[in-house]
This record gives C-alpha cells, structure tokens and sequence, in this order.
C-alpha cells in the first residue's frame, strides 16, 4: 500500500519536472534560473528518491558493488555538481540534448540517493551530506554576491534569486535529514 | 547477531573499485564540461576556445553611417587593419553607455599612438529592425566617431541578426521590468585575415590595448 502511494507522489514529480522542459512551459525554465535551479531539478531528483525500485535489484543483483551505497554517493555527488554549473544549466537552455540528460541523469540519481541512505551508516550519510550540503550553500552564495553575470541566458537578477534558493534548499534538506534520525534512532 | 554492517562488508573490495572507477569517469566528464577546471561559465568556456582556435569571421552584408554597403569579413582582409569590435543598439540606456566612453577612450589612444593605420574600430548593432542608417549616422556623430578610425554598422538583412550572434557567440535577453536587452557582448580582437583571435571583457581593455600593440 504505502509503495503504491509513494510511486504516485513520484509520478506527480515526474510530470511536473517534465513538463517543464517542453513547450510550453519550457518558457519558465528559459526566462528564469530559479525555475531550474531550484524548482526543477529538486523535483526531478524527487522523483528518483520517491520511485519504488524493486529491494531484489538494490540488495541482491547490484549489492556487490555498493557496499554501504558507497558507489551510489559518488555518483549522486558528481551528477548534482555537474547540474550546479552555471554552463551546464546554460547548455540545457540552449541545447535539448543536454535537457534530456539533465532529466535522465538527476532522476537516476534520485534514485541512487534512496539506495545510498537506505544502506549506509549514520557517518557515511553526515560526511557525503554535509560536504554535498556545504558545496551547495557556497554556489548559492556565490551566486547570489557574484557582480558578474556567470550564465549567458539568465540576467543577474535571476542568477541572484537562484543562489538564494539553492541555500534555502540546502538548508530544508539538513533539517529534514536532522529530524528524520532524530525521530528513527536513539542517539548512539 | 544480523546487523546492517555484517551484510555489506563482505564486498567491500568490489565496492571500493566500482566506486573508484565512477569517481574517475565522474571527474572526467567534470573535466570535459569545463575545460578541466578553465571554465565554469559559457563566456569564459567560448574565450578559451577563442585563444586555442580562432575562428572566422562570418561575411555579413552589412550598412555604414553614409547608407554604403559592405560585407564585413570582405571589408576587414581588404583593410588590413587589426580590429576591436563590439556590439550596441541605439537606443541602450543603461549597459552601454560604459562602452560608448571606452571606445572613445580607444579612439584617442589610437590616435595619441599614432596607430591608425594599424587599427580599426568597429560597432556592429544587434537591433537591425530599428537601427537602420539614419539612426546610425545619428549614432555615430553622437559619439564623435572618425570614419577613419572607427565605423558604425548595421546589418542590411535584419534576417541575419541571428547568424551574426550564433558566430560570435552571443545571447541577448531581455531585462524585466523594462526590457532592457541584456548580452554577454563585449570586446573581440580580430586579426587582419578576418580572424577573432580574442575576446575580452570592457574592463580589461587596457590589457587588451598592450596586447595588441605587442602583436603590431
């Protein structure tokens, strides 16, 4: 029952973050870098996390090579900095090739994140979370006080508003990981 | 006892080269996308490319100030002049007023160092639907330009606009609330066989000037 729920909310996801890399709605992703940065690509890896994969896949075919989703949190970590670029985001303006990409690639690594949280340890998930987390606030720092306007498509004000949602995001992520160990473990 | 850490340790060979081996793939696609490290941005990705590979200039018909036409890359060969080009429409408020003054500064440095036969400027509008030559030839005496140092064009066939700005690498928005066009236009070096051999911001245009000057 609940995983029949959860594929729903990941089809909500999926149609949503889709849509917006196809006209028309493609205009909101064109005319502003928050609509990308911080709307789509959330919900794109949203989908992945939300997706039901079958246990057999993660826990028996593919176990060996991801021991404690260690494999799964290099992936997730290089695909999500690949996406922060200000030419990667600019390239998925400019050419679908790359949006089909992007929307392939972040769903796969939102796929990957729950199997890298499911299997690994408490340290393991503060370690890839924290350096991810940190490397986020820094862009969207960066992005916000830069005087120069580092995407070609997208004027300054954009770029300033997308910087600051990438550390309104970074900042929700860490306190619902906070309170999602809180609630399920003891403190050991 | 069963715990979590006792199912997965036993692969943890294989997980270390399966990780490794993503790792590596990872910072090699990092490393494609941004020139290893060079560039984060398209601009500063398109001026390394620049510098490595020069690229030709596209043969526009194009209109001066007097109404004459002229094909621009035709134009520059035949000149044999080094050229400094930048892009404006007439009717920009804000963002272009800083290179209006820039020009002129080069226009004087030009003509302080006694270069003219050895550099041109050149002007090319981006809004050809309504900078046609009555508005450049007001243009140009607006900014006291010398004709023989420094020419205003507009492209004859507002249809080319976007084969002009695909070559040169440009992206023009539009700024809300006023719409403004925006653009990541700025200074290009180009050489006497018709060649862009360099692009630079307006603020680096005194490094631009030395490094001209050591190429004459």
């Amino acid at each position: 029952m609940k995983g029949i729920q959860r594929n729903h909310l990941s089809g909500i996801s999926l149609i949503l973050a889709i849509s917006l890399s196809l006209p028309p709605f493609r205009a909101f992703i064109i005319n502003d870098m928050m609509i990308q940065m911080d709307v789509q690509i959330p919900l794109l890896t949203l989908t992945g996390i939300l997706l039901k994969v079958p246990n057999k896949l993660i826990f028996d075919k593919l176990n060996r090579l991801n021991s404690y989703g260690l494999s799964s949190f290099i992936f997730t970590q290089v695909v999500l900095a690949y996406w922060m670029l200000p030419i990667s985001i600019d390239r998925a303006v400019i050419f679908w090739q790359y949006d089909v990409a992007k929307n392939f690639s972040l769903i796969l690594c939102g796929i990957n994140i729950r199997v890298a949280f499911t299997k690994s340890t408490l340290v393991m998930q503060l370690f890839f979370l924290g350096y991810f987390l940190s490397m986020m606030t820094w862009i969207g720092e960066f992005y916000l006080q830069s005087n120069e306007r580092l995407c070609n498509v997208y004027t300054q004000n954009s770029q300033q508003n997308a910087g600051l949602g990438l550390i309104f995001i970074a900042a929700t992520v860490f306190f619902i990981w906070m309170y999602s160990n809180i609630k399920n473990r003891s403190l050991y | 006892m069963l715990t979590k850490s006792n199912l997965e340790v036993k692969h943890l060979s294989s997980t270390f080269i399966c990780s490794a081996i993503t790792l590596v793939i990872g910072f090699l696609i990092l490393g494609l996308a941004t020139d290893f490290g060079k560039s984060f941005t398209t601009e500063g990705y398109r001026r390394h490319q620049i510098d490595r590979h020069p690229e030709s200039i596209p043969n526009l018909l194009l209109q001066n100030e007097n109404g004459q036409k002229v094909y621009l890359s035709d134009s520059i060969k035949k000149d044999n002049r080094f050229v400094l080009l930048n892009f404006f429409y007439t009717s920009c408020k804000t963002i272009c007023t800083s290179q209006t003054t820039i020009f002129d500064g080069l226009q004087g440095k030009i003509i302080s160092k006694k270069l003219e036969d050895k550099v041109r400027l050149i002007s090319i509008s981006f809004d050809p639907e309504h900078d046609d030559a009555e508005a450049i030839r007001k243009y140009s005496k607006q900014v006291d330009a010398n004709q023989t140092i420094w020419n205003i064009f507009t492209l004859q066939n507002p249809n080319d606009l976007n084969l002009l700005l695909d070559q040169f690498g440009i992206y023009v928005i539009k700024v809300p609330p006023f719409n403004d066009l925006d653009h990541n236009a700025s200074l290009h070096l180009i050489s006497p066989q018709s060649k862009l051999i360099k692009i630079t911001s307006l603020e680096d245009v005194d490094d631009l000037f030395s490094t001209l000057t050591n190429l004459l």
